[in-house]
């Protein structure tokens, strides 16, 4: 199997887990939804088995890193402003909805915050960070 | 400032394809590609091993370019 048959393989995975998350939602059942993810998963384990080469390397790592990094900063500031704004859109026209709306976001936002900075504090100090 | 490589020279002296490489030092054939382009500078631990996987020192491989 070459590398570029190994990524369209996982693409096409990728595509059937998306549809099988499609036809959960459409036909309103969880368990699909979770089977089609841990069967996805499962076969995206069995070829990058199958494939026995180097898929993730130092360069696939820093690469993941700096797109992971921007993807955070990225998310906090979007859903920061919609959090933001529908906590102060909510109590303006007391709308309790669209209030706590906002205000699960930010709690999830914060959340993500908190998971990140442990994560940091941890990987910073398995490498030598003070 | 960044790093030049004689990778691609010493590889075709070698008659050594990019593949064939990348397996030997434990990376990604994507990866040989970049450092040999100069759009990936490589870790320490990866220069070391390309530089024994060639039997030479690390610097008569990579310097430092300005």
């Amino acid at each position: 199997m070459t590398y570029k048959q190994f990524k369209l393989i996982r693409l096409a995975i990728m595509f059937f887990i998306m549809a099988i998350i499609l036809a959960a939602f459409a036909l309103n059942n969880f368990y699909l939804a979770i089977a089609g993810i841990f069967i996805g998963a499962l076969f995206i384990f069995l070829v990058r088995e199958k494939f026995k080469q180097i898929v993730v390397d130092e360069r696939v790592t820093s690469v993941a890193g700096r797109a992971s990094r921007l993807t955070i900063v990225v998310t906090v500031f979007v859903l920061g402003m919609i959090g933001l704004f529908f906590v102060f859109s909510g109590s303006q026209k007391e709308d309790v909805f669209v209030e706590a709306l906002g205000v699960a976001i930010s709690y999830i936002l914060l959340l993500m915050i908190a998971v990140y900075a442990i994560l940091y504090r941890y990987y910073n100090k398995k490498y030598g960070g003070g | 400032m960044g790093v030049d490589n004689k990778i691609r020279l010493l590889r075709a002296q070698k008659n050594l394809t990019q593949d064939e490489l990348a397996h030997r030092v434990g990376v990604t054939r994507q990866t040989i590609i970049a450092i040999e382009k100069g759009k990936y500078v490589p870790s320490l631990e990866l220069a070391l091993k390309i530089a024994k996987e060639f039997k030479l020192e690390i610097e008569q491989i990579f310097k430092i370019s300005e």
